[in-house]
């Protein structure tokens, strides 16, 4: 049998959504078995995404054409909707498949309870569904429903412990997911009525810079940038994510944040890119400062071990907002955006999983008193320390290349005559060290000296999953010129 | 245009916009949620009147009925959360932290503050008239109306919403009823509800409604999903006008309303999306694309999805007003 050539993959595409909606809706349908089919699940859909890839990459595309885009039910855009697969795609839906299967792993042993079992898998599987949708998604109005898609099964897992911690900061994230995506729906309906199409690619090559497109812009970007947690609209990210179960922590702060920076990415990079102005680009750069700083700040105040991570999010994104007017200046800095979006999600993923782990065991997850279990768990202080050093971007980590990449980028801008690049160098110089003080706040106490109590049980699963994602996060940077040239096969992106 | 429509469109737009003022300035909320409903049916008008009646029969439906059923109930059950607070038992155990009685805890927070009230307002009109410009300058659109008309013969159904809901842009309407289903298993994930005890009513009255009603109901509901093919109708607003006869059994419950048992309300609750999904595998290996009909099936296919769709809509409305899960649920 010979492998699938280039004309699988609209088949390959269009199987890829209709599997994961298949696992979800069997996982509905069938809960007492929903943690089996959700495992199966979990490995049938990370198969069929790195075949997917795999194909994709070696049927050697022209990265003017490499696009593959398939029609629904038959009917080509402006008529019905299309699915849209491109390197941009490939490289998301890789990165959602890898920390989707650590996630379902790890709640093998996580969610242990009969009835909560029940209820986690289900939601989990319709997250996941929902965020390979997204990245699949060709159509700005489809775009929308995606997005609801992932947001509610976001909030009902945010919510699932049902503690009122859980409920609030879920009910605060429900607020928060509804005006960002009513936002983006009156960007979308704007766009619509001028244009008359839903299209992305369609609409692309109608747009120019009208007040329309302007409007429509705001508010689309306002919306997503909600969603996304992007500094100064970040303040719902911390109770959410801090107080949601750890394998749901893990996928929010991972996937469904970067999942909303990748449409404002793809937005920008395609229908409003003609918007883009260098004073644009400064504003946004100088909120990625603002985020850089605040959240790195909040991220040492913290006394949580949950609540560090949850801010060092909003401190990481900083990066990404940082990067924009680095991307007015030379347009090919988006790939490296979203290589460190990639190590980030990795990374932040395992810190979290790491995190659900001591906190299960401790009972608690303050960080004063968690100094017995961090030294009885050595193994989870090396998770820590790895995915730790591939978010300060230390040599030979995926987030060194991401980080080394950006300098360079930054030093470029200083180098083509801008002073406000300064700036930006000790930005990403400096988010680096505020990242390394607030890591190493949470494996210091391993190096006290004093008692070792590894507390509660840990299933094997938790004890082993957050170091093995940890180590594909180190690892990360010997892909980063695979996930460039994967990026590079984006038509119409620079 | 005639002048007394004119007056109509007028005194329309005043009420929409003074109602929805005075919903969000009630201190009440029991006046707010009754100002919610009617805001819906002005705005179900306004749909009539921009010749929109698909939506106006499911803004109708859904957004002023099911919306303010679950609303009032919600209310209710705020109000009897409150009491038990009031009535200060402060030696009484806490309660347990679990269940929809934590959502309903959370939500009641403290009513915003009056000097949120400024900077909110000048945040609406900035953006509002922001939007009000945009819209201006818009260019007369016809959307995508010629496309749809001149593909209306392959569609397999005679109205033009249906063709584009149901085919043309079946992957939106399959993901919207995996959204309603989603917002249920949430609700379900929250805790469980306790035995419905029944309620008898004293007189005739309320069986004797009742009687009338539910048979009315179920027989609109069908009529306006089989209406769904060739004029304005189908499953969503048919699924709300059930859900809406299930909920008033719930309401009045004359008797004791039997526990649901776990497996077959689960398969209900996902029986549209599940034979939605079906059907679009089969295309997809048939080779009609993913979520395609071969053109001589499409009518029946459209039908049987419409149906199952209808009854999982209406079931989960009725579960959703119920709010928690069935105990058979975790059996």
């Amino acid at each position: 049998m010979s492998p699938p050539g280039a004309e699988w993959l609209p088949a390959g595409i269009a199987g890829l959504v209709g599997l994961s909606l298949a696992v979800a809706v069997l996982a509905t349908a069938w809960p007492r078995q929903a943690h089996r089919i959700g495992l199966l699940g979990a490995l049938a859909v990370t198969a069929w995404v790195l075949v997917l890839s795999a194909v994709f990459l070696n049927a050697g595309p022209d990265p003017e054409t490499a696009a593959t885009r398939v029609a629904l039910g038959g009917w080509e855009a402006p008529l019905g909707l299309m699915l849209h697969l491109d390197g941009l795609s490939v490289t998301l839906l890789v990165l959602t498949a890898v920390v989707g299967l650590a996630t379902s792993l790890y709640s093998l042993g996580y969610v242990h309870d009969r009835i909560e079992r029940r209820q986690f898998w289900p939601l989990w599987l319709w997250l996941w569904a929902g965020l390979n949708m997204l990245f699949l998604s060709g159509d700005a109005f489809n775009l929308y429903i995606t997005l609801e898609v992932v947001s509610l099964s976001a909030v009902a897992l945010v919510a699932f412990t049902g503690t009122a911690a859980a409920v609030s900061g879920a009910v605060r994230y429900l607020l928060v997911n509804i005006l960002g995506s009513l936002s983006f729906l009156m960007g979308v309906v704007l766009l619509f009525g001028e244009h008359g199409v839903l299209d992305l690619v369609l609409l692309e090559a109608r747009t120019e810079a009208g007040p329309t497109e302007r409007m429509a812009a705001v508010l689309m970007t306002a919306g997503l940038m909600l969603k996304a947690a992007l500094f100064p609209l970040h303040v719902w990210l911390a109770p959410a994510h801090g107080s949601a179960p750890a394998p749901v922590s893990a996928v929010l702060s991972g996937l469904v944040v970067t999942g909303s920076f990748y449409l404002i990415l793809r937005l920008w990079l395609g229908v409003f890119a003609p918007l883009a102005t260098p004073a644009f680009g400064i504003l946004v750069g100088l909120l990625g400062v603002g985020a850089l700083v605040w959240g790195s700040l909040q991220a040492l105040r913290a006394g949580r071990l949950k609540s560090i991570v949850a801010y060092s999010t909003v401190a990481q994104f900083g990066y990404l907002l940082v990067a924009f007017p680095l991307m007015l200046v030379d347009p090919g800095t988006w790939r490296v955006v979203v290589f460190f979006t990639v190590v980030h999600a990795l990374a932040k993923a395992s810190v979290f999983l790491a995190a659900g782990t001591l906190q299960h065991a401790a009972g608690h997850d303050r960080l004063a008193d968690l100094g017995d279990v961090l030294r009885a768990r050595p193994r989870m202080v090396f998770a820590l320390g790895l995915a730790g050093v591939s978010l300060m971007g230390l040599p030979f980590t995926g987030g060194f290349i991401a980080k080394y990449l950006l300098l360079e980028a930054g030093l470029g801008t200083v180098l083509a005559g801008s002073v406000i690049g300064v700036l930006w160098v000790l930005a990403i110089a400096g988010g680096g060290l505020l990242a390394a003080a607030y890591v190493l706040r949470m494996v210091a106490p391993s190096f006290q000296r004093g008692r070792a109590d590894a507390g509660e049980t840990v299933s094997l699963w938790m004890d082993w999953v957050p170091l093995g994602l940890a180590t594909v996060a180190a690892l990360a940077g010997l892909a980063g010129t695979l996930t460039l040239n994967t990026l590079a096969l984006t038509p119409g992106a620079p | 245009m005639n002048g007394l429509l004119v007056l109509f469109d007028l005194v329309l737009l005043a009420g929409i916009v003074g109602v929805a003022w005075r919903c969000l300035a009630s201190t009440d909320l029991f006046r707010a949620v009754v100002l919610f409903i009617t805001f819906g049916l002005l705005l179900a008008l306004a749909w009539v009147r921009l010749e929109a009646p698909d939506i106006a029969l499911a803004e109708a439906a859904i957004g002023a009925g099911i919306t303010g059923a679950l609303l009032l109930v919600t209310l209710e059950r705020l109000r009897s959360i409150m009491a038990e607070r009031r009535s200060g038992r402060p030696h009484s155990p806490p309660p347990d932290p679990t269940g929809p009685h934590a959502l309903l805890r959370a939500l009641h927070d403290p009513l915003p503050e009056h000097r949120t009230f400024l900077p909110a307002l000048t945040f609406a009109l900035v953006v509002g008239g922001l939007l009000v410009t945009a819209l201006w300058h818009q260019p007369q659109s016809v959307g995508l109306e010629p496309v749809v008309d001149a593909h209306m013969d392959v569609s397999g159904v005679d109205h033009p919403i249906t063709a584009v809901l149901l085919n043309f842009r079946a992957y939106d309407t399959f993901l919207e009823l995996a959204i309603v289903l989603i917002a249920l298993l949430g609700a379900w994930s929250l805790g469980r509800h306790d035995l419905i005890p029944a309620r008898p009513a004293p007189g005739p009255i309320l069986p004797g409604t009742l009687r009338l009603l539910v048979p009315v109901a179920v027989v609109t509901g069908v009529y306006v999903l089989w209406a769904g093919s060739h004029a304005p109708g189908g499953a969503f607003q048919a699924g709300a006008i059930l859900g809406a006869a299930g909920i008033l059994l719930v309401l009045a419950r004359p008797r004791q309303l039997p526990m649901a048992p776990g497996g077959p309300l689960r398969l209900g609750i996902s029986a549209g999306v599940a034979l939605f999904l079906l059907v679009g595998l089969y295309g997809l290996a048939a080779g009609h694309g993913f979520l395609g009909y071969a053109e001589a099936w499409a009518y029946p296919l459209i039908i049987l999805i419409e149906v199952a769709a209808t009854l999982s809509i209406a079931l989960t409305l009725v579960a959703l007003f119920v709010a928690g899960r069935p105990a058979g649920d975790d059996a």
